[in-house]
C-alpha cells in the first residue's frame, strides 16, 4: 500500500512539475496582448520577393514558453502572423535562457542558413555579438538591447509614446494637479512609461506632480495599496505599467471613483467606468516591419524604433465613458494633435535609452 | 494625521492574509505538523476562489470554494504525513510546486484568452463601514473600514486564542504536539486530532488565498502569493506559536511593506531600490530576534506519530 501511494505521489509531483514548465516570463515591456476590439497595424506591404517566400527562413528565440500568456507568447503570436501572412518558413525555439544555449542555437541556425535570428529580448545581444561576425548573410535582432553590427541590430517599441498621450488625458481631467503612477519593475522599459505619463500630463500644465513608485513585485495587491497610497497623498487619476500587476491599480481608482489607464493592454472591458483610453504595441506589426527592413537590405544598421509613426500601436477609446466628461470632445482633439506632433517629430517622447533631457514637447 | 491612518489601514489589509494563514499553521504546528507547503496551498485557494467567483458570480461562493479545494490539497498532505508518515518537508515543498503548478495550468488554460492578456476580473467583497465604529476619528478608518474578511481575521484570531488557551480542544491539539504517546496514553486519538487540525489549517490557508484574489483585489495572477505563504510560516515562528502573537508579528509584516510604500510615494529623495528592501531587513531583524529569544518549537512538530 505505502509503494503504491508512493508511486502516486510521484505521478503527482510529475504533474506539478509538468505544469511548471511553463513559467510566465516576465519581460517588463510584454504584458498585453495585440489586438482587442481593433486590429492593430499590419506591416505596410509585403517585400518585393523575387524568390519563393518559403525560402526565407526565420528563427525566432524565446527566453520561455510560447505558451506563458505574455511576453513569450505575443512574440512568438507575432512572428507566426507575419509567417502566416507573406509564407515565410518560421521556426520558433523556446525556453533559449542561457548565454551558451542563445550562441549554441544561434549559430546552428545560422549554419542551417537561416536568413534572420531574432532574439525576443535584450539578453540575446550579447551572445548575438559573439556570433553574428561569423555569418554575414544572416540578420540578427534583438527586441531591445544596445548592440549594433554590421548584422546585428535591436528594435525598440515605443510604447511611451502611447502612455505619453494617455497622460495628455490625465493632465486635462485632474483636479488635484497630482498623477500617480505605478512602475512593475525598476527596468527602463517599465519606467520609460510612467515617465512619459507624467510628462504628458505636465505637457497640459507644467503645475502637474506625478507621485510614483515601483513595485517590489509583479504583485497586483500591492499594486492596489501602494495607488490607494497615492490616492491619499492626492493623486486623482491613477497609471499603472506593472502587467498583471496593472489590474490592483485599476481596481484602487475604482475603489476610489478616479479615472485611471495601463499600459500595453485595453483594459476598458474590465473596467468601462474607470478607463479612458488604452494602447497596445503590435508584436505582428513590429516583427513584420523588421523582417521587411531586413529583406529589403540595411546599408547601415542602427537602432530601429517603432512607435505611432510606424503604425504599431493601437489605440482603444471608450467613448461612452468620454461622452461623459464635459471636455471630451477637447480631450479627444488634444490627443490627435499631439499624435499628429509625434509623428512629424514635433514632440519627441524619451526612449528608454535617454533621459528626461531629450524630451521635446509641444 | 490623515496619511498615518491610511498607512495603518494599509498595514492591516496587507497584513490580512499573514494573520489568517499564520492562526490556521499554528493550530497545525501545536499538534505537530509542519504544513511546509502553505505557500502553494493558499495559491490553490486564491485560485479557487477566482474561479469559483467567476462561474458561481458570488464571492461568498468563490469563498467556500476555496476553503473546500485547500483544505482537499491539504489532506493530500494529511494523509501522506500522517498516516504514511512521509517527511513533511519534502511533502511541504512538493504542494507548493503542485499548487504552482496546477493553478498555472488551469489559469492559462481557462482564464487567459489569447489577444486580451488584459484580464479577466471577478467581483470582489466590498469595503464595508461599520456603523459609528467607522466614525471614530483615526481609529475608525484603520479598523472598521475594510472587507469582511479583514474583520473574520481578528475574529478568528480571538476564537483560536480562546480555543488553544481556554479550552479542552486546545489542550488536545498541543498535547498531542509535544508528547504524543503521553497523549495516545491519556485516550485522546492523536492521529484523529492532527487531521483535524492540519485540514484547519487548509481551510484557513483557502480563506488567505481567497483574500488575495477576491477581496484586496479582484482577479488571479500566476504565482499571486507572492511568497506570503513562507512568510505566515516566518510569522508562526516570530509569534512563538501563539495566535496573539501571530496577529503583532503578521502586523510588523504588514506594516514594512506598507512603510516602504509609503516612503516611495512621499517622493523622498533615496533609490526606490533601497526603500524596497525594507520589508527584507525587518524580516531578517525579526527572525535574528527571534533567535536570540531561544524559541522552543512544539516539540514533537515534524515527527510523525506509530502507534504501537
Amino acid at each position: 500500500m505505502r509503494k503504491l501511494f508512493a508511486l502516486l505521489l510521484v505521478a503527482l509531483l510529475a504533474f506539478s512539475v509538468f505544469g511548471c514548465a511553463a513559467p510566465a516570463n516576465e519581460e517588463p515591456q510584454a504584458t498585453a496582448a495585440p489586438e482587442t476590439t481593433q486590429p492593430a497595424a499590419e506591416p505596410t506591404q509585403a517585400p518585393e520577393a523575387t524568390v519563393d517566400p518559403a525560402s526565407i527562413k526565420i528563427a525566432l528565440l524565446l527566453p520561455g514558453s510560447p505558451t506563458d500568456g505574455g511576453y513569450n507568447q505575443l512574440g512568438a503570436e507575432g512572428i507566426q502572423a507575419v509567417a502566416d501572412k507573406y509564407g515565410y518558413t518560421v521556426t520558433i525555439l523556446d525556453s533559449i535562457s542561457t548565454s551558451e544555449q542563445i550562441t549554441s542555437e544561434s549559430e546552428t541556425l545560422a549554419g542551417e542558413g537561416y536568413n534572420i535570428i531574432i532574439g525576443h529580448g535584450s539578453q540575446f545581444a550579447t551572445p548575438f555579438e559573439s556570433v553574428s561576425p561569423d555569418w554575414p548573410d544572416t540578420y540578427f535582432i534583438t527586441n531591445g538591447g544596445a548592440v549594433v553590427t554590421e548584422n546585428q541590430f535591436p528594435i525598440n517599441m515605443r510604447a511611451e509614446e502611447g502612455a505619453y498621450l494617455a497622460g495628455i488625458i490625465g493632465g486635462m481631467i485632474t483636479k488635484s494637479k497630482i498623477v500617480g503612477t505605478v512602475s512593475g519593475g525598476d527596468f527602463p522599459a517599465y519606467t520609460k512609461q510612467t515617465r512619459a505619463f507624467v510628462l504628458g500630463a505636465k505637457s497640459v500644465d507644467s503645475s502637474i506632480e506625478g507621485v510614483s513608485a515601483i513595485l517590489s513585485a509583479v504583485d497586483s495587491n500591492e499594486a492596489y495599496e501602494t495607488s490607494m497610497s497615492q490616492v491619499q497623498n492626492g493623486a486623482d487619476v491613477l497609471y499603472a505599467n506593472a502587467n498583471a500587476a496593472t489590474l490592483g491599480t485599476l481596481k484602487a481608482a475604482e475603489d476610489s471613483d478616479l479615472y485611471a489607464f495601463g499600459g500595453n493592454a485595453n483594459y476598458i472591458e474590465s473596467y468601462p467606468n474607470t478607463v479612458l483610453l488604452g494602447y497596445v504595441t503590435s508584436y505582428s506589426a513590429t516583427y513584420g516591419e523588421a523582417v521587411q527592413l531586413c529583406l529589403e537590405g540595411i546599408d547601415t544598421p542602427s537602432i530601429q524604433y517603432f512607435g505611432i509613426s510606424s503604425g504599431v500601436i493601437t489605440f482603444f477609446w471608450n467613448d461612452a465613458l468620454l461622452k461623459q466628461l464635459p471636455n471630451g470632445d477637447a480631450i479627444v482633439a488634444a490627443v490627435n494633435a499631439a499624435m499628429e506632433k509625434i509623428k512629424s517629430g514635433e514632440i519627441h517622447v524619451p526612449n528608454e535609452y535617454e533621459d528626461v533631457a531629450a524630451y521635446v514637447g509641444p | 494625521m490623515d496619511q498615518f491612518a491610511s498607512f495603518l489601514a494599509s498595514t492591516v489589509r496587507m497584513s490580512t492574509p499573514l494573520i489568517i494563514a499564520g492562526v490556521g499553521l499554528v493550530v497545525a504546528e501545536r499538534a505537530g505538523i509542519m504544513n511546509i507547503g502553505a505557500e502553494g496551498i493558499m495559491l490553490i485557494g486564491a485560485f479557487a476562489a477566482y474561479a469559483g467567483t467567476f462561474f458561481t458570480g458570488s464571492y461568498w461562493l468563490g469563498l467556500l470554494v476555496a476553503i473546500a479545494a485547500s483544505t482537499l490539497t491539504t489532506l493530500i498532505f494529511a494523509v501522506s504525513a500522517i498516516t504514511f508518515r512521509a517527511q513533511q518537508a519534502v511533502l511541504g515543498a512538493a504542494m507548493n510546486i503542485f499548487g504552482s503548478g496546477l493553478t498555472s495550468v488551469l489559469f492559462r488554460k481557462y482564464f487567459f484568452y489569447s489577444g486580451s492578456t488584459s484580464g479577466v476580473v471577478v467581483h470582489s467583497f466590498p469595503t464595508i463601514e461599520l456603523p459609528l465604529l467607522s466614525k471614530i476619528p483615526f481609529l475608525g478608518v484603520i479598523l472598521f473600514k475594510h472587507n469582511v474578511i479583514v474583520f473574520l481575521a481578528f475574529i478568528l484570531t480571538m476564537l483560536m486564542w480562546f480555543v488553544m488557551k481556554r479550552t479542552f480542544l486546545g489542550i488536545k491539539i498541543i498535547s498531542v504536539g509535544e508528547h504524543p504517546r503521553a497523549a495516545d496514553s491519556l485516550g485522546i486519538n492523536v492521529i484523529l486530532v492532527r487531521y483535524l487540525s492540519t485540514l484547519f489549517s487548509g481551510a484557513m490557508l483557502g480563506i488567505a488565498g481567497a483574500y488575495l484574489s477576491t477581496a484586496q483585489s479582484n482577479n488571479f495572477g500566476v504565482d499571486m502569493t507572492s511568497g506570503r505563504g513562507f512568510i505566515a510560516l516566518a510569522v508562526v515562528i516570530l509569534a512563538k506559536w501563539q495566535p496573539l502573537g501571530v496577529l503583532a508579528g503578521a502586523m510588523i509584516f504588514g506594516a514594512a511593506t506598507a512603510l516602504q510604500i509609503a516612503l516611495q510615494n512621499t517622493g523622498i529623495d533615496v533609490p526606490a531600490n533601497l526603500i524596497m528592501m525594507i520589508p527584507y531587513i525587518v524580516t531578517v531583524i525579526a527572525v535574528l530576534s527571534v533567535s536570540k529569544r531561544q524559541v522552543i518549537a512544539p516539540s514533537a512538530k515534524g515527527v510523525p506519530y506509530e502507534k504501537n
